[in-house]
């Protein structure tokens, strides 16, 4: 399983970053931390006539306050939470293995985009803005309803960057609950579901069930899907469990 | 040395100047297709003209497997030519560029040969089934059934030829060096001495390495047509899709009961998926018959009837996997146990006891000779550990938890010789008749098992091309080094350190002194190689003769001596006890505790004997709960990455693991070991099972198919739950 | 340049060659075995600057200027890890195949100061599989290691 020959790039700033997907739009993958890219390289289910290796690009790793660069690891958010809300600390031991978590990516998992991954899950239920870059019509700020398209599908055009995600301020008296479950850790989620409880407000998120993460409105049906592991009947049943379960850890938390 | 990274496995040896391989392999299940313009280093059936892969015995159909596709492909990734590039990159790059035009075969039976799609079919009876199912107070039916799954060996295959002068040596990954080199010269019509095969360091067999490929056929044909050096190094989406499966199987069994619940006889019928062709060396036959011949045999039947069949299907070819056909035996047998004892009102532990067979020798109504045993004291052993467990269970229960129990007892066979296997028709290779010190020896083997039987031996299977002995050479040098050579070869079990353990004990000798050689057929005596865990029967038993005779000749230096033995199939044996939670949330189902009494007769290397019931009871989890190869309606595999196929990780084994020993020595063998490569996973197929089972019994669950999933046990609960009052 | 155990070597391979391959074939450094390819066996975990990674998610062209420590880097002067010594006397291995991932994971777990136990390890172990051994005997390595005494 060895990957199908590409150009590979390493720009040293954001600015070059973009002036190569620019160039080379469609025919270009951005490189993060790998670990859902180049499974799919290796088993040449994606054949990318290039490769902007984004390691270096510093841009992408800076952190403010509550807003993380989309280089930003998972292990680095892992040890050093500050600015993450408490859905999203309690999410990060679920993602993989640690070995997996020393260098994925929030941004690579939000471009990537695979429906039962948490990060798109955290976005949507945390209402997090993602910032996108290019260098001909520079940037433009999405909600995560606008930059969810499908699953595997975001609204990133070819020539575009995902640059940074923006996360609210976490109020005192926030309440929340996250749960998912696997057959195994570092599996992918068979149903996952969290829920903030912000002013009185609830908010809960499904995930892993059905195509696409899911925000529950009251009296919202589960979208589920079926695949090898699970049934969609099992995982309606469970998705159900785990919310009634989050909502429960949101009205004992402080 | 292992722990630091410097053995040698397949793909780290150096090859000066060989080319890598890469198949190009069929993307769809049954279809046609006709001969294109090859690129240049692109290579299919006709460039090569290679015999086809055949093996034959009764109640076979042989089925013809060109080792490259000759216009028909049968199961999605069966190869179909070979690309050869400087690297594995640029082979990829260069089998990727080829394109045949395929045509979808439907409505068509795989082989011509079989028309109604039967590869294998056997019947059997013993004692008076008739009748006792007449005398029967109650009978009992149930069909179980067991999931497609694969060895998955962390080290994938490999295999690497270039030629020697007028030779050809093959390096291979593989427990079977001898029977590789006898179908590599086969299909090369070439003398079976003008092929070298050395085994390099193998990463895990577990019954996979125990074929021979049709991988291995085409890269020695490949050196030897260039004339340089030619490597396959597999990837794992080959070895998922395209080496071997195993395991899956229906079983139906009736079972007549007296009214005091003392099992009078069984009635089974055994249809196993064995894939697209026959797989060499063991067969069709191997699972339907290992696992006909394996149901029950721990106890007392009066009668037995069995009518197995291995039916063809456009998936990968099935063949052995740790255990092979006496999974599904020992599982069914022992989910109907419990069933029973349900029905009954009886502890199963108590059913257990009164059902085994407590005498031996004894000759079961399948026709299985069992050697020696203890199998109330397996069951003693369980008993304290037995009750602390309904004690946790209990009070488990009582805080709204599914706790629950299983018990596994079964008998197994390894070691099987090549009487056994003339007398089902098996031609052995010349040149190993001698007759002394033959041991019977069909333990039912955790280990790369082949030639599956059930309750009757391998009478019947005909496989032709095990030759059925082991044997053992022992020199010594000038220097009075001992140099040990033999017919196996392991993948991880630590042969040599058990050979050592031995030379010490029967020379006298400092084990430092010893040099052990296994896996070269110009220096190790030729047999079976290593599966059906017939190490510690006919190997072990090889190896004891030679020690002797080199001892009685006062270790002389430049003495060199080989023994092979023919051995006699015995009987390995085990119970297992398991405690598994299923949580209500999610149903999924978690081993907490697990508790094996083993018995593989005597014990050489009791921290080898260990090792392998820890690993084998790890894959016997693996093949309860998790592992399971799934095609999609369309024919297409399912299962094509490890998120997938999913096997035991770190947090799938239980915490507390309690290991026993029982010895009955076995009276056919040299000292009296049986092999216990493959009774860990045996046992786990039992206890887990129905651990699972006894877990979610109280919400009126009865589970028949596996592998036991979060998914299957919410189902079943649902549709329990569903039933009226 | 790309350090690898302490040296130095230019990384001249095509883009698509992973870490994993590189090692391998262009050092001949083969203690770093090829599972799966796609990231979940954990066969080829190597130390990139201190961290365990898998080894086939990496090019090596990614891996230039910083550093990787394998299997065949942990024995110091000849003398091998205390991590590599426990695995020998706790039968933490059979086939071997494995073994230098673990022995990746395991060092990278063991400095980095975590607390580990018989409670999490088998947890911080999950992203390494074995087929051989059943688990036990590699966590009782580690186990060892943490506490001499035990």
């Amino acid at each position: 399983m060895k990957a199908a020959p590409f150009a590979y790039h390493r720009p040293r700033s954001l600015d070059e970053a973009l002036d190569l997907l620019a160039e080379h739009g469609g025919d270009a993958k951005a490189l993060a931390g790998g670990q859902s890219l180049v499974p799919l390289l290796a088993l040449r289910l994606a054949q990318p006539a290039v490769i902007v290796d984004l390691a270096e690009v510093p841009e992408l790793k800076q952190r403010t306050g509550g807003r993380v660069g989309a280089m930003v690891t998972n292990a680095a958010l892992e040890r050093d939470p500050a600015g993450l809300p408490p859905p999203a600390v309690a999410a990060l031991p679920h993602i993989g293995h640690f070995q997996v978590r020393n260098r994925g990516t929030l941004g690579g998992s939000l471009a990537h985009l695979d429906p039962a991954a948490e990060w798109p899950a955290l976005a949507l239920l945390l209402d997090a803005r993602l910032t996108l870059r290019s260098r001909d019509r520079g940037e433009r700020t999405l909600t995560p309803a606008e930059f969810i398209r499908g699953p595997l599908t975001t609204a990133l055009e070819p020539d575009e960057l995902l640059t940074s995600v923006a996360f609210p301020d976490w109020p005192a008296d926030g309440r929340w609950g996250f749960a998912e479950v696997a057959r195994r850790p570092g599996d992918f989620a068979l149903a996952g579901a969290a829920c903030t409880v912000l002013d009185g407000r609830r908010r809960v998120v499904v995930f892993a069930a059905g195509r696409l993460p899911q925000l529950l409105a009251e009296g919202d049906p589960i979208a589920v899907n079926g695949d090898l592991h699970a049934g969609a009947a099992y995982r309606l049943a469970i998705a159900g469990r785990l919310v009634e379960k989050v909502l429960a850890e949101a009205g004992e938390r402080p | 040395m292992k722990v630091l990274g410097t053995a040698l496995y397949l793909a780290d040896l150096e090859l000066p100047g060989a080319l890598e391989a890469a198949f190009v392999r069929s993307p769809v299940a049954h279809a046609t297709f006709s001969p294109i313009a090859l690129p240049a280093g692109v290579y299919d059936a006709a460039s090569l003209g290679l015999e086809p892969i055949t093996v034959e015995g009764p109640g076979l159909v042989v089925s013809r497997w060109p080792p490259l596709a000759e216009g028909r492909v049968r199961y999605p990734a069966e190869a179909v030519a070979v690309a050869l590039a400087a690297d594995r990159h640029h082979a990829e790059d260069l089998a990727e560029s080829v394109f045949f035009d395929y045509r979808p075969v439907t409505g068509e039976p795989l082989h011509p040969e079989a028309p109604d799609g039967v590869l294998f079919r056997h019947h059997f009876t013993g004692g008076d089934l008739t009748g006792e199912l007449g005398r029967a107070a109650r009978v009992v039916e149930r069909t179980f059934r067991t999931a497609r799954q694969t060895p998955l060996p962390l080290e994938n295959r490999g295999v690497a030829a270039a030629p020697d002068g007028g030779r050809l040596t093959v390096w291979t990954s593989t427990q079977v060096p001898h029977l590789a080199r006898a179908l590599i010269a086969r299909c090369l019509r070439l003398p079976e001495d003008a092929v070298r095969v050395i085994t390099p360091e193998v990463g895990g067999g577990f019954g996979l390495k125990a074929h021979v490929f049709p991988e291995e056929v085409v890269v020695a044909a490949l050196a030897l047509k260039l004339g340089r050096p030619v490597r396959w190094v597999e990837d794992r989406r080959e070895n998922l899709l395209a080496s071997a499966h195993a395991h899956e199987e229906e079983v139906g069994i009736k079972l007549a009961l007296d009214g005091d619940g003392r099992f009078l006889a069984a009635d089974a019928t055994v249809v196993a998926d064995v894939g697209a062709y026959s797989i060499f060396p063991f067969s069709a036959a191997l699972e339907p018959m290992t696992t006909a011949q394996t149901l029950f045999g721990p106890y007392a039947l009066r009668a037995f009837r069995f009518a197995a069949r291995g039916v063809a299907s456009s998936r990968c070819p099935a063949g052995a996997y740790r255990g092979v056909g006496m999974n599904a035996a020992a599982y069914a047998t022992e989910r109907m146990v419990d069933i029973v004892a349900a029905e009954l009102g009886l502890d199963p532990l108590e059913l257990r006891r009164r059902n085994v067979v407590a005498e031996f020798p004894f000759r079961s109504a399948a026709g299985r000779n069992l050697d020696s045993g203890d199998y109330r004291g397996l069951l003693d052993r369980l008993e304290p550990g037995y009750g602390e467990l309904r004690r946790r269970q209990a009070s488990a229960r009582a805080e709204g938890r599914l706790v629950g129990i299983g018990i596994g007892i079964f008998n197994e066979h390894s070691g099987t010789g090549a009487t056994e296997y003339r007398g089902r028709g098996v031609t052995a290779i010349p040149g190993n008749d001698r007759a002394e010190g033959r041991l019977v020896g069909i333990g039912i083997g955790i280990f790369n098992e082949h030639s599956g039987t059930g309750a009757t031996e391998y009478r019947g299977r005909g496989v032709t091309a095990i030759p059925g002995n082991d044997s053992a050479r022992v020199r010594v040098s000038a220097e009075g080094r001992i140099e040990i050579f033999t017919s196996g070869a392991e993948a991880g079990q630590g042969h040599p350190e058990t050979y050592r353990l031995l030379a010490a004990r029967e020379l006298g000798v400092e084990p430092a002194l010893v040099d052990v050689l296994e896996g070269d057929t110009d220096a190790c005596p030729p047999g079976s190689g290593t599966f059906v865990s017939r190490g510690a029967v006919g190997g072990l038993s090889s190896l004891v003769e030679a020690l002797r005779e080199v001892a009685e000749m006062d270790l002389a230096p430049g003495l060199d001596v080989t023994h092979s033995v023919d051995p006699r199939q015995v009987y390995p044996s085990g119970a297992h006890l398991a405690l598994v939670e299923v949580d209500t949330t999610a149903c999924i189902p978690r081993v907490l505790a697990y508790h094996a009494v083993e018995d593989c007769g005597t014990i050489v290397n009791q921290a080898a004997v260990e090792d392998q019931v820890r690993g084998g009871i790890a894959m016997g989890i693996g093949g309860v709960l998790l592992e399971e190869f799934a095609y999609g309606g369309d024919g297409q595999p399912l299962s094509s990455t490890l998120l997938d196929y999913l096997v035991p990780l770190a947090t799938d084994m239980p915490r507390d693991v309690t290991l026993e020993h029982i010895e009955s020595p076995s009276p056919y063998t040299a000292l009296g070991s049986k092999g216990v490569g493959e009774g860990g996973t045996i046992g786990a197929f039992a206890a887990v099972a129905n651990a699972v089972a006894d877990a979610v019994a109280p919400l009126g669950v009865t589970l028949t198919d596996l592998p036991y999933s979060p998914d299957r046990i919410f189902t079943a609960i649902e549709a329990a739950q569903a039933l009226p009052g | 340049m790309i350090t690898v155990n302490g040296r130095p070597h230019p990384v001249d391979v095509e883009p698509r060659v992973t870490l994993a391959d590189f090692l391998r074939d262009s050092l001949r450094l083969t203690g770093t075995h090829l599972g799966c390819e796609h990231g979940v066996c954990g066969a080829c975990t190597v130390l990139l600057d201190g961290e365990a990674v898998r080894s086939c998610l990496v090019f090596a062209v990614q891996a230039e200027g910083h550093e990787v420590r394998t299997v065949e880097g942990m024995s110091g002067e000849g003398r091998p890890s205390p991590l590599q010594l426990a695995f020998e006397r706790r039968r933490a291995f059979q086939c071997g195949f494995c073994t230098p991932g673990f022995l990746a994971t395991g060092q990278a777990l063991l400095d980095s100061g975590r607390t580990l136990s018989r409670e999490n390890l088998p947890e911080l172990l999950a992203g390494n599989i074995c087929r051989c051994t059943g688990y036990a005997p590699i966590i009782d390595a580690l186990l060892d290691v943490v506490d001499p005494g035990r």
